[in-house]
């Protein structure tokens, strides 16, 4: 149940809010929060509430695009990976997940974006906005670890009897990898995949914190906490507090979400307690 | 059905063990009467769902919870044991009763050598220094048939055989002295050239004076090997008494069913008796002969009241309503 | 007894697993490591069940994965009907595929945990040929063949008790409409009560679909009953192979006869309290 109450909040935010989030009321800055700006508003005189508001869509949005992606391909590799027990395809895609998890996300963030540049970028007509660069970025920076996941899932899951069966039968690899052995791959993944969504949050936080990610005025939590750091100490507490809380009851509440997904999706329905 | 005159080693009577949901008992196993002498094998057969590892666990206290003893008493060594607290357990697991499990490997810990999984349960029952527990260690292994107990005692379990490691798990059970070991399934997860030698083993076991409670699906090994025969099913009791009577005349009709079931090497039938249906799932209903519906010669009273039990003699009864005829042995 | 003409021969037949090898170690030098079964030469014949009885380690498995071509054999040669498996063309070992098929022994990983059994019928169906409009009643058919009720293909493998999970693995063998099934100790898990019900079964089955059935065992009491000829497997060879009767009867090898000897025999069997030796025998039990 408060998976569901906090999952809709934080899901069901960006319909239609309150205020224009970027209108600024330089008479009002710095309000402390009351009838008129539920949540005070910030140093430009913006309604927090509603920056909040608007800023779950950012931040939402790169954070399911960039744990979406980095499932796309973490899992995909890595369930070819444990398939393919004992090939060199196996050693070359464990291989790259290990170079990938061992760079650290700043300095990958700061290398690729500054090879990249932080305006929009044309690239075979596709145009790389930033937004999409960090999506990018952050989903390959989660792909070793999901596909780390999957490859140990994959590993045991096809070497069980049930797709030795299949494969006695004639199932070519694709049908094997993607029918079978995924949906028993599935829930680990979950797991680890929603505790990443809460992961990018912060992950989009601190890059936009250190001005790498979404640019101003847009708002997102992070560029909120970076913009509110000057003033957490100074009384003006709820330009920082009210964000950081977002971003806390986000993480947890998408947590909860994929302990409950995880337990939905298996047919046995939780654990078994054998008797005699 | 003590085979001396000494008081049994262990006595359980008319015990109950299931749940209790909402203030309701149901009850899992019920009127489980037994007892145990001196030196005496006594084996428990059953299916799946026929309640005889409850009954072990019951002993020890070791019931998982939401399950409990529901009523009834159960007596060893002269002390009832039946409610004791967690505490007093601890003084009767590994003292009084040994416990040997099914899965060697699992029972184990692989990371700890064998010597260490000895020692430490010589030492958490009883003062002794290091060494005295390692010499009685190593003596406890080779009173189980393991050659070059020094060796072995630096072996971890993956390193040994299935058959030795069965047999370091009944070193465990017994190096401190218990005057019962309750034994489940031992030898289910071994070969069975490895199940006899095991078997030889309990049989020294009992002639040092210890009381086994056997445990197994397998009544022809019960039968070859220990003194009385307690077969149970769907949490009851359905036949029990020496092993003599009940394997040449067997009254209940399950004992005869599970008897014609079991493929021997002497017979020459192409076809293999079943027993129709399947086995009742942990919790049953309670009106009635959990055997009925399986059963062909079961009446209306089957289903409606359960039998009591009915002695054929003093070592000998059953729980039936329309036992098969008494002189008539099975093929 | 029917004694076909020979589906099978396996001659000289071994396998050995690379044991913790690193993959370039292994290109560069070829495996080496445990030999599963060695040297192992019989013969199948068409229409007989027959027998290999062996226990743990013994390679009696992983010789059924060989026949059953699940597995790339390290030495040696199988045949199936003159045709060595090695040698088959594509299409040929498409058709050795539906024609051989394998029964597993774990029946709780033998079926996809995830998927309904009627789906996993279907695939099978599907992978087998049969086209998609008489995939529905094929799959109540299978069902029903092997004893279970068409309702039953909705439910999940956990729904299903471990004898009626048995019997979907069974099923999901036939409906390759196969020739062979080899069977890898299809009962081992089963109370004694059930397993009749799903020996009995394989032995209907056979008749009514001419088939021919391998029943991987350790259990030899089991195969007494059921099979024509008996191979008896320890530490990877063959130690006997024969006739059931004359095997159990008048084993001619050490091993086999300890064999027979450790099957309980019930009151028979009781010893005399004279005739034991404390402690059993030393270190390989």
């Amino acid at each position: 149940m408060l998976v569901g109450v906090v999952a809709a909040l934080a899901l069901l935010a960006p319909i239609l809010p309150i205020r224009d989030p970027l209108a600024l009321d330089l008479g009002h800055r710095l309000a402390a929060p009351g009838a008129h700006h539920l949540l005070g508003t910030d140093q430009a005189g913006r309604d927090v509430l509603s920056r909040i508001i608007w800023g779950s869509r950012e931040s939402l949005q790169i954070a399911l695009s960039a744990v979406l992606l980095g499932c796309l391909f973490g899992v995909t590799l890595g369930l070819i990976a444990g398939y393919k027990n004992g090939s060199i395809l196996e050693m070359v895609i464990t291989r790259c997940f290990d170079v990938l998890f061992s760079i650290p996300l700043l300095v990958l963030a700061i290398a690729l974006l500054g090879i990249l540049g932080a305006r929009p970028v044309e690239i075979l007509g596709f145009t790389l906005t930033d937004k999409i660069k960090l999506v990018g970025l952050i989903g390959l920076s989660f792909t070793p670890a999901l596909g780390r996941i999957a490859y140990a899932s994959a590993l045991v899951e096809a070497k069980a009897d049930y797709v030795r069966a299949k494969k006695a039968q004639g199932a070519g690899w694709i049908e094997l990898v993607f029918v079978e052995i995924f949906p028993n791959a599935v829930p680990s993944v979950i797991v680890q995949a929603t505790l990443f969504v809460g992961v990018a949050i912060i992950v989009e936080a601190s890059l936009s914190f250190v001005g790498l990610g979404v640019q101003p005025p847009t708002p997102s939590w992070g560029t909120m906490l970076a913009d509110a750091r000057n003033y957490i100490f100074s009384g003006e507490w709820w330009v920082a507090v009210f964000p950081g809380l977002a971003i806390c009851a986000t993480v947890v509440g998408f947590n909860l979400l994929g302990d409950a997904l995880r337990d939905l999706l298996d047919p046995r329905g939780g654990a078994k307690s054998t008797f005699v | 059905m003590p085979m001396s005159a000494q008081p049994p080693i262990l006595s359980i009577e008319n015990l109950a063990i299931g749940l209790t949901s909402g203030g309701v008992p149901t009850p899992i196993v019920s009127g489980a009467d037994m007892t145990i002498g001196a030196g005496e094998a006594v084996g428990v057969v059953g299916e799946s769902g026929s309640g005889k590892s409850l009954t072990a666990l019951a002993i020890g206290g070791m019931l998982p919870a939401p399950l409990s003893v529901l009523s009834g008493r159960i007596v060893l060594d002269g002390t009832e044991i039946t409610r004791l607290p967690e505490a007093a357990f601890h003084r009767v697991r590994g003292v009084k009763v040994g416990y040997v499990f099914q899965d060697p490997l699992n029972a184990l810990n692989p990371t700890r050598t064998t010597g260490k999984h000895l020692i430490d349960v010589l030492r958490r029952h009883n003062h002794m220094s290091a060494s005295e527990a390692y010499d009685k260690a190593v003596a406890a292994l080779s009173s189980v048939g393991i050659t070059q107990p020094d060796d072995r005692m630096r072996a971890y379990p993956h390193q040994l055989s299935g058959g030795m490691r069965q047999r370091v798990l009944i070193a465990m059970a017994l190096v401190c002295n218990p005057r019962l070991l309750i034994a489940d399934e031992p030898t289910t997860a071994l070969d069975v050239t490895v199940q006899a030698r095991i078997v030889d083993l309990f049989r020294g076991i009992r002639a040092r004076g210890i009381s086994i409670m056997f445990i197994s699906h397998n009544l022809d090994l019960v039968l070859e090997f220990c003194d009385a025969v307690v077969v149970m099913y769907g949490g009851r009791i359905m036949e029990k008494g020496s092993a003599v009577e009940i394997g040449a005349t067997p009254r209940h009709p399950y004992t005869r069913a599970l008897m014609d079931c079991i493929p021997r090497l002497a017979s020459q039938s192409r076809q293999l008796r079943v027993i129709p249906g399947q086995p009742p799932t942990a919790l049953g209903k309670l009106a009635g002969c959990p055997f009925a519906e399986r059963c062909e010669r079961a009446l209306e009273v089957c289903r409606q009241r359960q039998p009591d039990m009915t002695a054929q003699s003093p070592t000998h009864a059953f729980a039936c309503w329309n036992p098969a005829p008494s002189p008539a042995v099975p093929s | 007894m029917s004694a076909g003409m020979t589906i099978f021969e396996a001659e000289n037949v071994s396998k050995v697993f690379p044991v913790g090898q690193s993959v370039l170690r292994r290109l560069w030098s070829g495996p080496r490591g445990a030999k599963a079964v060695d040297s192992v030469t019989l013969d199948v014949r068409e229409g007989e069940i027959l027998g290999i009885i062996g226990e743990s380690g013994s390679g009696k498995t992983t010789f059924g994965f060989l026949l059953a071509n699940l597995m790339p054999i390290t030495d040696g040669l199988i045949r199936y009907r003159a045709r060595p498996l090695t040698e088959m063309t594509r299409t040929e070992r498409a058709q050795f595929r539906r024609k051989v098929q394998m029964v597993f022994q774990d029946s709780s990983s033998a079926l996809n945990p995830r998927r309904p059994v009627g789906k996993i019928l279907r695939d099978s169906l599907r992978l087998g040929g049969t086209p998609a409009r008489e995939r529905d009643a094929a799959v109540a058919k299978l069902l029903t063949n092997v004893g279970l009720s068409p309702e039953h293909g909705r439910r999940y493998p956990h729904e299903l008790s471990g004898g009626q999970r048995q019997r979907v693995g069974i099923a999901r063998a036939l409906a390759m409409k196969p020739e062979v099934i080899v069977a890898d100790e299809p009962v081992s898990a089963l109370d004694v009560s059930l397993q009749g019900q799903i020996i009995n079964l394989l032995m209907r089955l056979q008749a009514e679909l001419d088939l021919t059935i391998v029943l991987i065992s350790h259990d030899i009491a089991v195969v007494r009953h059921v099979c024509h000829r008996v191979a008896v497997m320890y530490g990877g060879r063959l130690v006997e192979f024969g006739e059931t009767s004359q095997v159990v009867e008048q084993p001619r090898h050490d091993y086999t006869k300890r064999l027979i000897a450790a099957v309980p025999r019930g009151l028979a069997g009781r010893k005399q309290a004279a005739e034991v030796s404390l402690a059993g025998a030393g270190d390989s039990g």
